[in-house]
């Protein structure tokens, strides 16, 4: 029983469903106004007949900065998620799917060209979980996370850059098939 | 603004430039007047002015703030912006953030007066008015600068806005889009959209409002088209403060209605939000629409065979169908005939259920429609249905999911007032069991439910293999309602949440708190278990035990706003030393309850409400002040200043003063705290004809305007009273008499503040906290009438009568801990509980010593300085406060007493065999699955509390 619609600040009084899930960080509050005051169509909830948060998802749009604009790794006006995150409780009803669709949907209207996100390379559940949605590993970013989330003797994980096409893109020149073999290290993203 | 120090402007000498990085400030003042009288540059003379703030002789460090005031006086203009911003930074912290508006701001609006074409320094003087919320300046700054004319700027406004608008409908009308170029500035954004509403809700007529509606680009339907619900959100809510119900059927159904290029519906809209007020809506008009009904379910059916379905979507329509039946269908007949689903609601229910009963979320869909049933529907649910759909293999998933949600629904049939009716005797009967009871609970139907729960645990817990989904979606629920069917024995109604618990009560409690620690050990961080172990801890006085669990779930930053209070309210009361300032675990937690405020309004407003202006985001740049105002007046910021200057106290420590702490300086007696917790994440399957299990398990009312008023009003009283100046501080000549003066003043705004906040309901507060109140409102009024005592006058009596209220709030607060344990062991558990009611003693009876101790120095000073007997008081008078005292000290020494009989019980080595004993003393099943294995933690936790309490100042 839910609803989606744009955030709000006051919903942050209404985030524990979402966030005393162990694998969803909570921000200082600044952080959740920047993307309210940037990107206010790209941060979308879900609530539930209460109130309560059962769901969201931060989104931005822009660019590299101009100084890039000749290296290889520059990126063009495109979307990015930032976090998306969905109550344990309210899992398995496709409601990260329906969030993902709708910030698609505000990328399209922003006029990106393509949407992108990291994801640990191994979080498998959300790897499948994206590629089900059309994403495509785009580059592998090695060792930019600073520990592993499974593997206690490493110290340092890979992340996978996904994409996949906007609208704009009609041609698909922004997505890659062997997205896994292009590696790329932290200091290349930006 | 910056509190960084910052670069001085371009084309300054890089010799100037480094002597002011380096903060060689002599030099700065040297070199800076030499270049202002060169240059003859006004630039010069504010950056000596600014480098004189930065000595440590007090008389220059207020050049700055002198200055600011002169140019202000005088109406000159600071012409140039970058001197502005280094004045400003200068009188940081010297100048009280509210004087803004009357010194920066106004000499900001000169400045950018003096220069209308430069843009950058109106936009760096408008980004620091909004910064600190001098919105009368910022409005200046404007092209148009008369001041009042609010209802100009919005005519204004929405003329503007209108007319972009009109521009966007033109070039939509034109269909080969010829005159997109050329035409003036549209209304073309979401955003703007949205603010095209929100002015035109605000400044315009009812006609405008209903134009702009009926616009083919701008009505709430064709935005929602183009896939922008917020405006469609918008009017629906506007339609329904006007009462607009047709209004809000056409939009909501209009908006389900929405395809996509291939004619398929879109589910945009198909949220229950929208539902409910298609529904709503439908009920409203359906006397004058019969239609209304048939078109719901049409469109009901229609979604349901969509392309774009989504389990979420699905979930959703069918509960608005459900829904839809229970508020439009006929409510008058009988959910069951003949023992089977005889009325429409309940058929549809169990439609319902039958195809959601796997979700998690079922329960919670379903909770108030259950609740509307008559009580044999529900009871035919409960007993009869769901445990048919749970029949099978209890290794299952779906089996023992779907058995949980049958338990659920009995304990809420077990918890609702309809589950119990008068016979013809007029007794209180169960219908459940047919058995008459004595309160609202049937204790033999919820330890039937208990013993049944106990018994499935049981066997999915003994069976091998258990799937790991039962184990961490299904045992730790189990394990919450068997713990609530005994809480729910000890929270019957007899006993209020306000009152000390009995015996028998904190054993139940004592047996959950084992129980779902054994869970926990099974399901780390489990967010349910936690938080409802945090408030049993809490309860028990196990405090310290408490705070590890809540370490463990990460409470912090953002939301420590709307869940801080279930863990730290009332704290320290129950384990003053757990956040002591000089250890590291305590400052920790401090740290994460008030670090949030200090970051996020360190400014008047956040930098973000600039990033919303230069981004277009005009609900945001609305919605940015609102919820930071309302953070400035949050409860629990309030919470935590009183939570640690209680602490302080109790441990003697020293503290900055309460004046200077932000929290308490914002909050003038006119100032509306505002309450919010987020109590989503607790487990709420109690019917709600009874309390929600998680405010019978805490500690006392929520934190409130009148009690978070009344708590940083008796500090400001204690700091009154025991405030010494800093060691370094040598007073001069005259000092005493102006702090004579100060007290004197501050004790009259106390003795005028509490009463307002003292009258009001019984339940914001618990009792020993409104005793301690009043008690320190009583010693505020006493210590102003004996200050300005008048022999002449009939004050005497009103005297007497106020010291003996004060010794009668002394005896109230001892009874409060008074109990009616009958063991040596139910009396150590109870005190252990009870630590509460002691802090509480202890803050009455050193107000009160203080306070008394503090009037009869006075009398004493009074009657030195006038030796001819008219001055100070009668000896009467004198003695009964002599009398008070002593009875204070009496209590002090009882306190004590009773804090060292409980260290050596608890520390003693036959404590835990004679609480294990009690602990499992008695029939009850729970104790089948009760492995004990939690109790040395639970004991630990007790016995670092009573050693911190031996921390405890006492007078």
């Amino acid at each position: 029983m839910t609803t989606f619609r744009r955030f709000r600040p006051d919903d942050v009084n209404k985030f524990s469903k979402c966030n005393l899930d162990p694998l969803t960080e909570t921000y200082e509050l600044s952080f959740y106004l920047q993307y309210y005051a940037k990107w206010p169509s790209l941060f979308q909830v879900c609530e539930d007949a209460e109130g309560n948060i059962v769901g969201y998802i931060m989104g931005k749009v822009e660019s590299s900065p101009d100084a890039y604009k000749y290296s290889e790794h520059y990126l063009p006006w495109h979307a990015h998620i930032t976090a998306l995150t969905v109550a344990p409780e309210a899992r398995r009803q496709g409601i990260g799917k329906i969030l993902v669709e709708q910030l698609e949907a505000a990328a399209d209207a922003h006029n990106a060209w393509f949407m992108d996100l990291f994801v640990r390379s191994s979080n498998s559940k959300a790897i499948a979980f994206y590629k089900e949605l059309g994403y495509s590993v785009f580059r592998v970013v090695k060792d930019y996370y600073g520990e592993h989330a499974t593997d206690p003797d490493k110290d340092s994980e890979d992340a996978f850059d996904m994409r996949k096409s906007m609208k704009r893109d009609a041609k698909h020149e922004h997505v890659r098939d062997d997205g896994e073999k292009h590696e790329v290290h932290p200091e290349d993203v930006w | 603004m910056n509190r960084q120090r910052p670069r001085l402007k371009n084309g300054v000498d890089l010799q100037l430039q480094s002597a002011f990085q380096d903060g060689n400030w002599p030099v700065v003042i040297r070199l800076a007047e030499k270049r202002a009288k060169t240059l003859n540059d006004q630039y010069y003379e504010l950056v000596k002015v600014c480098a004189e703030s930065q000595l440590d002789d007090p008389s220059a460090k207020f050049a700055a703030v002198a200055a600011i005031w002169k140019f202000v006086k005088e109406g000159s203009t600071i012409k140039d912006v970058d001197a502005i911003d280094l004045m400003e930074w200068a009188t940081t912290n010297l100048m009280d953030p509210d004087d803004f508006a009357e010194t920066l701001g106004p000499l900001r609006v000169r400045c950018v007066k003096a220069a209308p074409k430069d843009k950058i320094a109106a936009s760096r003087c408008l980004e620091s008015c909004l910064l600190h919320w001098d919105l009368a300046s910022a409005q200046q700054m404007s092209p148009q600068t008369s001041p009042d004319k609010r209802k100009l700027y919005g005519t204004l406004a929405q003329k503007q806005i209108e007319r972009a608008a009109q521009a966007t409908e033109q070039v939509e009308a034109d269909s080969n889009g010829a005159g997109a170029k050329s035409s003036p500035r549209r209304v073309k954004t979401e955003e703007e959209t949205l603010l095209l509403y929100d002015i035109i809700e605000t400044h315009g007529s009812p006609q405008d409002f209903q134009k702009l509606i009926s616009s083919p680009v701008f009505s709430p339907a064709a935005q929602f088209r183009r896939g922008r619900k917020e405006v469609a959100l918008r009017a629906v809510a506007k339609f329904k403060r006007d009462g607009d119900w047709r209004a809000v059927f056409n939009l909501c159904k209009e908006c389900l209605s929405d395809c996509d290029a291939d004619g398929q519906l879109t589910l945009l809209a198909s949220d229950i939000a929208v539902w409910r007020n298609l529904i709503d809506a439908a009920s409203h008009i359906k006397d004058a629409d019969p239609e209304s009904t048939a078109v719901i379910q049409k469109l009901l059916a229609d979604l349901l065979s969509s392309k774009h379905m989504r389990p979420m979507y699905r979930r959703n329509i069918l509960l608005a169908r459900v829904l839809a039946v229970f508020q439009l269908a006929h409510d008058d007949e009988s959910d069951l005939v003949d023992g089977h689903p005889s009325s429409l609601r309940l058929q549809e229910l169990i439609r319902y259920i039958d195809d959601q009963y796997t979700s998690p979320a079922c329960f919670s869909d379903v909770k108030s429609l259950l609740e509307s049933l008559d009580v044999a529907g529900l009871k035919y649910l409960a007993f009869e249905h769901l445990p048919q759909l749970a029949h099978g293999d209890s290794t299952d998933f779906k089996v023992t999911s779907t058995q949980l949600l049958a338990f659920k629904t009995q304990y809420l049939l077990l918890t609702h007032r309809k589950s119990k009716s008068r016979d013809q005797g007029q007794r209180l009967q169960c219908t459940v069991c047919d058995s008459t009871v004595k309160s609202a609970l049937c204790q033999t139907c919820l330890s039937k439910l208990s013993e049944a729960s106990v018994a499935f645990y049981d066997s999915v817990t003994r069976a091998e293999d258990v799937n790991a989904k039962i184990k961490t979606e299904v045992l730790p629920e189990l394990a919450i309602l068997i713990a609530f069917c005994s809480l729910s024995l000890a929270f019957d109604d007899s006993t209020q949440t306000t009152q000390s618990l009995t015996s028998q009560a904190r054993r139940h409690l004592i047996r959950a708190t084992l129980l779902l620690e054994d869970q926990l050990a099974q399901n780390p961080g489990h967010s349910q278990l936690s938080l409802v172990l945090t408030q049993l801890h809490i309860r028990l006085g196990s405090a310290y035990r408490a705070s590890d669990i809540w370490d463990v779930i990460g409470v912090k930053r953002t939301i420590i706003d709307s869940l801080g209070p279930v863990f730290y309210d009332r704290l320290s009361t129950i384990a003053p030393a757990l956040l002591s300032s000089y250890d590291s675990w305590g400052s920790h937690l401090m740290d994460l309850l008030q670090s949030h405020y200090q970051i996020s309004l360190k400014l008047r407003m956040p930098r973000r409400l600039i990033d919303a202006f230069e981004s277009g985001s005009y609900s945001s740049v609305m919605g940015i002040p609102e919820y930071i105002d309302r953070l400035r007046m949050s409860c629990t910021r309030a919470m935590s200043l009183a939570e640690a200057r209680r602490i302080e106290r109790f441990l003697g420590q020293t503290s900055h003063e309460l004046e200077s702490d932000p929290r308490f300086s914002e909050v003038v007696d006119e100032a509306q705290l505002i309450e919010t917790i987020d109590y989503g994440s607790f487990p709420s399957w109690n019917s709600s004809t009874i309390r929600p299990m998680h405010i019978n398990l805490r500690l006392g009312p929520a934190p409130s305007n009148r009690r978070c008023h009344l708590s940083l009003l008796a500090e400001a009283f204690h700091e009154l009273l025991t405030y010494k100046p800093p060691a370094s501080f040598k007073a001069s000549a005259g000092s005493s008499e102006y702090d004579h003066i100060y007290f004197i003043e501050t004790l009259a705004r106390l003795s005028n503040s509490f009463p307002k906040f003292l009258a009001g309901p019984d339940d914001e507060m618990t009792r020993p906290e409104l005793i301690y109140f009043e008690t320190v409102s009583l010693l505020c009024t006493l210590m102003s009438l004996c200050v300005e005592f008048d022999r002449s006058s009939d004050i005497i009596d009103v005297l007497n009568q106020i010291i003996g209220a004060l010794k009668l709030t002394l005896e109230s607060q001892r009874s409060t801990l008074s109990h009616d344990a009958d063991s040596s062991i139910e009396r150590t558990v109870t005190m252990l509980g009870s630590m509460h009611n002691i802090s509480m003693l202890r803050d009455t009876t050193t107000a009160i010593k203080s306070g008394v101790q503090w009037l009869l120095s006075h009398n004493e000073k009074e009657k030195a300085r006038d030796r001819s007997g008219k001055s100070g008081l009668p000896k009467d008078l004198v003695a009964q406060l002599k009398d008070l005292q002593t009875a204070a000290e009496a209590s002090i020494k009882e306190g004590q007493g009773w804090i060292s009989k409980l260290k050596s019980e608890v520390m003693s080595r036959d404590f835990e065999p004679k609480l294990k004993r009690w602990v499992l003393d008695g029939d009850h099943e729970i104790k089948k699955i009760l492995g004990m294995q939690s109790l040395p933690g639970l004991i630990d936790s007790w016995q670092s509390n009573v050693k911190g309490w031996q921390q405890v100042k006492w007078a």
